[in-house]
C-alpha cells in the first residue's frame, strides 16, 4: 500500500459513485414509467481493493409478472365478450323499453284483444297490423344487429391477429438484442423492460406464459401450451369472413399450424381478446339469433292459417306473418336466419294493396283460396278466427332446446326469457370482467410495489453516493497535500 | 595511500548515489506508464583488504534492479482488449521481427491488419483455436501466432443438442392408430404440439413440428416433422415426406415421470444439417395443461461479428450478431522462475536471462499462473511519495560523499604545503 495505490484507489471509487450516480438518475427519470423497473448497480471490490461496477441488475419479480400478465389476458377477454354484448343490449333494449320483442308481442297481443271485442272496427284492425309491422321489423332490425355484431367481432379477430404478429417481429428483435447482449455482458435491462412491455401488450390479445432460457432469450406459449414464439416469431393466422350466415360459425385462428379458437380448435386457448371475440362471434351471438329465429318460427307458425274444408286437405300456410319460404311453414325446428326474413303479408296490409278485413276473416296466405277462410260469411262480428288466435298466441309451444331457453313456452315468455338471457349473459361476462379488471389492477400494484421505483429509497441512495464522493475527493486533496509536502521537502 | 583511497571511496559513493538519483528520474518519469516495474538501485560494499593497524577504504558498487514481480493497481477501462494481469505472470508479445518478449502492458488495439498491438509496438501473441485446443509446450513457445480479431465475417453452426422438456396433459383423450400423426395421414389428431427452430449446416433455420399424443395411458408417442414440408392450408396433414423421428414415452403411473426403460432422447437428422439428439428426460405426465418447460437448441444463423471478449481464462471469443460466442484464441500466460532477474528492455518488455531462468508457459487462472482481466490496465509500480524520500535521501549522500572527497582533497593540500 502506498499513496499512489491509495490515489488510483479513490480514483476508482469517485468512478464507481459517479456511474452509481447515474444509475440513480436512470431510477428517477423512470419512475413515472409503469413498465420500467428499478435498476441496481452490482459494484465488487477488485483483487487490489479497488472498487468497480461490474454490471447493472434490475429488479424483477417473476410470479409476480405472471400473476399481472395472466389477471390481463383474462380481463381483456372478458371484456370484448361484454363489450360485444353490450352492443347488443344497446341496440335491442330490455323489456321495459317498448323496442324489444317481448314487449312488441305484448303490444300486438293487447291490439289482437282490442280488435276481437269490435271486429266490425277496421281501425282497430289497422292498429292490430301496425303492431305486427313493428314487430316482423324488430325482429329484422335485431338479426342485423347480432350479425353486425358478429362481423364487427370477425374483423376484430383479424385485426387483433395483424397486431399480435407485429408483436411478435417487435419481440423477436428485442429478444435477438438481448440474447447478444447477454453474451457480451452488456446492460440489457431497458431492453427486458421493453420486452416485459411487448409481452403485456400479447397477453391482452391471447393469454400467454412466457419461459427464459440461459441466454437471457424468452420463449412463450399461449395458455393452452401452442409455441407462439422460440428464436422466432410463429405465424398467427385467421381468415375473416366476408358475411357471416347466420349459423355459419368463423373461421379459426391459427398459431403455428393449431387452430386455437372454435369448435375444432386442437389446443383452444382460453383467455385473451382473440378468445372473447371468438366466443361473442361463434356462442353467445349464435345462441342469440337461434332465440330470434324461434321467436320468428313461433310467430309463423302461430298465425298461420289451415285449411277450413273437412276434412282438411291443404297444409298449413303462414298467415300474417310470412318468410321467405312461403307458401310452406317453417315447420318444427330451428330456421337460422329466420328473423331476418320475417315480414308481414301484403295480403293483409293496405299500404301493399292488401285488406285489413282479412285479418279477421281469414284468407291472408292465399285471397284466391277459399280453403283458408274463416268468415265465410263475411259478418263484421265474426270474432271467432280473433279469439283462436288470441288463444294460440297465449298458448304453449315446442321451441327448439338448441336455444338454451325452456323448450315449451308461450310465445310472449319465450321472448321474454330470451331478453333476460341476453341481460343474465351480459350481467355475469360484466361481473367477471369487473373482477378481472380489479385483479389486472392489485397484480399491476404489487408488482409495482416490489420492481418500480421508490423516489424516498432512490433520494436515501443519493446521499450516501454524494456522502462517498465528498470521501473519495477528500482523501485525493489530503494525499495531495502529502505529496506536496515532500516536494517542498526537496531543496 | 589511505587519503587517495578515501578520495576514491568518495567519488564512487558519489557514482553510486548519482545512479540511484537516475533510477529515481526514470521511476517518476514512469510513473503513470501501464506495465512499468518500479527499479530500484541496491548499493554493495567494496572492501580491501587491510593489514592491522593500516585501513584502506574501498568503496561501494550499485546494481540497479526491477521488481517485476511486484503487482500494479489494476485500473479499470472500457475496452476489452486492454488486459491486465492480476497475479503473476506475462504475456508473451512480439516485435515487427518476430523476436518474443514478455510484457505486463496490455493496452492493446487492432493495428489496420486486425493484429493486437500495445502502446509500445509489440503484437500480443496467443493459439488459435480453429487448428484445435492448444497443448502449451512447456519452456517453448512454439504453435504461438498474432492474435488476429479480423475473423471471418460470417459463420454458421448447425445444431447438434437439444432439450425438450414438458408436462402431457394425464387426462387427454387416446388417438385411434390410424390418426396418430406418425401414421402421416389427413386424419391426423395430435394432442398437443410444439415448435423448435434448428439451424442446418448452412445456416438455415429448419423449423421442427413436435407433436405428442395419447395412444394408450400412460403411453405417448411423438413424432417430428419439418414444418416446410408440411400441406398447404390449414391442416399440416399430410406432410409431403416421412416424420424425421417418431418415439414412444413411456410414463410411469406412480410418479408421472417417464419410466427408466422409456425413450429418453430423440435422435433425428436436421435436413440439410447435423444430427440432434433431443434430450427428452424431463417429460412428464401429470394431471395438468400441456405446457413446456424447457425448450432449447444450440446452432446459430449465419450472422457477422458483432464483438469480441476475453474470458479470464484468456479465451478469446468472437461474439456474433446471433448471440453465439465462438473461440478463436487463447491467450497464454508465460512465467519465469525469477522474474525479478528478467532483462527489462525499452517499452516496457522483458527477456529472460540465466538468472532468470528458463519461461514457462500456462494459461490463466491455472498452475499458479494470474488472471487475465479484460478491461482493465496495470498501473506503474511506483509510489511517488517513496521515490521522493529516495530523493532526498540521494541528495544528502551525495552532499555528504562529496565532503569526503574535498575533507581528503584538503588533507592532500595540507601534505604538499609541509615542504617550502
Amino acid at each position: 500500500m502506498s499513496l499512489t495505490s491509495a490515489i488510483r484507489t479513490a480514483q476508482s471509487s469517485l468512478h464507481t459513485t459517479s456511474t452509481q450516480t447515474a444509475i440513480t438518475s436512470r431510477n428517477v427519470a423512470g419512475a413515472s414509467d409503469p413498465g420500467y423497473s428499478r435498476k441496481i448497480a452490482v459494484v465488487t471490490t477488485g483483487p487490489d481493493g479497488a472498487s468497480r461496477m461490474l454490471s447493472v441488475k434490475r429488479a424483477a419479480d417473476k410470479s409476480l409478472f405472471d400473476a399481472m400478465i395472466g389477471a390481463t389476458s383474462r380481463a381483456s377477454g372478458q371484456q370484448a365478450l361484454v363489450d360485444g354484448l353490450n352492443a347488443l343490449e344497446g341496440t335491442l333494449g330490455d323489456p321495459e323499453n317498448d323496442r324489444s320483442p317481448a314487449a312488441l308481442i305484448g303490444a300486438l297481443n293487447d291490439a289482437l284483444q282490442l280488435y276481437s271485442a269490435t271486429p266490425g272496427d277496421l281501425s282497430l284492425a289497422q292498429g292490430a297490423v301496425s303492431r305486427a309491422k313493428d314487430l316482423a321489423r324488430a325482429l329484422n332490425d335485431a338479426t342485423g344487429a347480432v350479425q353486425g355484431v358478429r362481423q364487427q367481432a370477425d374483423q376484430d379477430m383479424a385485426s387483433s391477429v395483424d397486431k399480435l404478429n407485429g408483436l411478435l417481429k417487435d419481440f423477436q428483435s428485442v429478444n435477438t438484442a438481448i440474447v447478444v447482449g447477454t453474451h457480451s455482458g452488456a446492460d440489457v435491462t431497458d431492453k427486458l423492460d421493453t420486452r416485459d412491455k411487448l409481452l403485456s401488450q400479447i397477453s391482452e390479445i391471447v393469454g400467454v406464459s412466457m419461459v427464459t432460457r440461459g441466454d437471457n432469450s424468452a420463449v412463450i406459449y399461449t395458455d393452452s401450451g401452442v409455441t407462439l414464439f422460440e428464436t422466432t416469431a410463429r405465424a398467427v393466422t385467421f381468415a375473416p369472413s366476408t358475411g357471416l350466415g347466420a349459423a355459419q360459425t368463423g373461421n379459426a385462428v391459427y398459431i403455428d399450424g393449431v387452430p386455437v379458437t372454435g369448435s375444432s380448435a386442437t389446443m383452444p386457448i382460453r383467455s385473451g381478446s382473440l378468445q372473447g371475440l371468438a366466443s361473442l362471434r361463434d356462442d353467445a351471438t349464435v345462441a342469440y339469433q337461434s332465440q330470434l329465429d324461434e321467436i320468428a318460427r313461433g310467430l309463423i307458425n302461430t298465425f298461420a292459417e289451415s285449411d277450413q274444408g273437412v276434412p282438411p286437405t291443404l297444409p298449413d300456410a303462414p298467415g300474417l306473418f310470412t318468410y321467405a319460404g312461403a307458401p310452406a311453414t317453417p315447420g318444427g325446428s330451428w330456421v337460422p336466419g329466420l328473423a331476418g326474413s320475417i315480414q308481414i303479408n301484403a295480403n293483409v296490409d293496405p299500404a301493399q294493396g292488401g285488406s285489413l278485413a282479412r285479418l279477421r276473416d281469414g284468407g291472408i296466405s292465399n285471397p284466391g283460396n277459399p280453403a283458408y277462410v274463416y268468415n265465410s260469411t263475411g259478418a263484421a262480428g265474426y270474432s271467432a278466427r280473433l279469439s283462436q288466435l288470441l288463444d294460440k298466441v297465449g298458448a304453449a309451444q315446442s321451441f327448439d332446446p338448441a336455444t338454451g331457453l325452456d323448450a315449451s313456452a308461450s310465445l310472449g315468455a319465450f321472448s321474454a326469457a330470451s331478453v333476460s338471457w341476453l341481460e343474465s349473459e351480459r350481467k355475469d361476462a360484466s361481473s367477471a370482467a369487473d373482477y378481472s379488471s380489479t385483479l389486472v389492477a392489485h397484480a399491476s400494484d404489487a408488482l409495482s410495489n416490489a420492481t418500480g421505483v421508490n423516489l424516498d429509497d432512490e433520494m436515501s441512495q443519493l446521499l450516501d453516493l454524494e456522502k462517498s464522493y465528498q470521501a473519495s475527493s477528500k482523501l485525493l486533496a489530503v494525499i495531495d497535500e502529502m505529496l506536496a509536502g515532500f516536494i517542498a521537502g526537496i531543496r | 595511500m589511505s587519503l587517495y583511497g578515501v578520495m576514491r571511496t568518495g567519488v564512487s559513493g558519489m557514482n553510486a548515489q548519482s545512479n540511484r538519483l537516475a533510477t529515481v528520474a526514470d521511476n517518476i518519469a514512469n510513473s503513470s506508464t501501464n506495465g512499468y516495474k518500479r527499479a530500484s538501485t541496491e548499493f554493495a560494499s567494496m572492501l580491501i583488504n587491510t593489514v592491522s593497524g593500516e585501513y584502506t577504504s574501498g568503496g561501494v558498487n550499485t546494481r540497479v534492479r526491477y521488481n517485476v514481480g511486484e503487482q500494479g493497481n489494476l485500473s479499470y477501462t472500457s475496452s476489452v482488449t486492454d488486459l491486465g494481469i492480476a497475479g503473476n505472470g506475462f504475456m508473451i508479445v512480439t516485435d515487427g521481427n518476430g523476436t518474443p518478449f514478455l510484457t505486463r502492458a496490455g493496452s492493446f488495439v487492432p493495428d489496420g491488419n486486425g493484429n493486437l498491438v500495445n502502446a509500445a509496438g509489440f503484437y500480443l501473441m496467443g493459439y488459435d483455436l480453429s487448428n484445435g485446443a492448444p497443448a502449451p509446450v512447456a519452456g517453448g513457445i512454439n504453435g504461438l501466432s498474432l492474435v488476429n480479431l479480423k475473423q471471418t465475417a460470417l459463420k454458421a453452426t448447425p445444431s447438434t443438442a437439444g432439450v425438450f422438456s414438458a408436462n402431457l396433459p394425464a387426462s387427454a383423450a387416446i388417438v385411434a392408430a390410424a390418426n396418430l400423426p406418425s401414421a402421416n395421414a389427413a386424419t391426423a389428431t395430435y394432442t398437443a404440439k410444439s415448435s423448435l427452430v434448428t439451424y442446418d449446416n448452412l445456416g438455415k433455420e429448419v423449423t421442427l413440428d413436435v407433436y405428442y399424443t395419447k395412444t394408450a395411458d400412460n403411453t405417448w408417442e411423438v413424432a417430428v416433422y419439418n414444418k416446410a414440408d408440411a400441406a398447404a392450408g390449414t391442416n399440416s396433414f399430410p406432410y409431403s415426406s416421412a416424420a424425421l423421428s417418431t418415439g414412444t414415452l413411456d410414463f410411469d403411473p406412480a410418479t408421472g415421470a417417464l419410466t427408466p426403460a422409456s425413450l429418453k432422447s430423440l435422435t433425428l437428422a436436421v435436413p440439410g444439417g447435423a444430427t440432434l439428439t433431443l434430450d427428452m428426460k424431463g417429460m412428464v405426465q401429470l394431471a395438468a395443461d400441456y405446457k413446456v418447460l424447457d425448450a432449447t437448441v444450440n446452432g446459430n444463423a449465419p450472422s457477422s461479428v458483432d464483438r469480441i471478449e476475453i474470458d479470464n481464462d484468456g479465451t478469446l471469443y468472437t461474439v456474433y450478431e446471433s448471440g453465439a460466442r465462438v473461440a478463436t484464441f487463447k491467450i497464454p500466460l508465460a512465467d519465469v522462475p525469477s522474474p525479478d532477474n528478467l532483462t527489462a528492455l525499452p517499452g516496457n518488455v522483458f527477456m529472460p536471462s540465466t538468472e532468470s531462468g528458463a519461461v514457462q508457459v500456462g494459461f490463466s487462472t491455472a498452475g499458479g499462473l494470474g488472471t487475465i482481466v479484460s478491461g482493465a490496465l496495470e498501473s506503474s509500480t511506483v509510489d511517488l511519495a517513496s521515490e521522493l524520500t529516495s530523493m532526498i535521501e540521494s541528495q544528502r549522500g551525495y552532499t555528504a560523499n562529496s565532503k569526503v572527497f574535498q575533507t581528503g582533497s584538503e588533507l592532500l593540500d595540507v601534505l604538499v604545503n609541509l615542504k617550502r
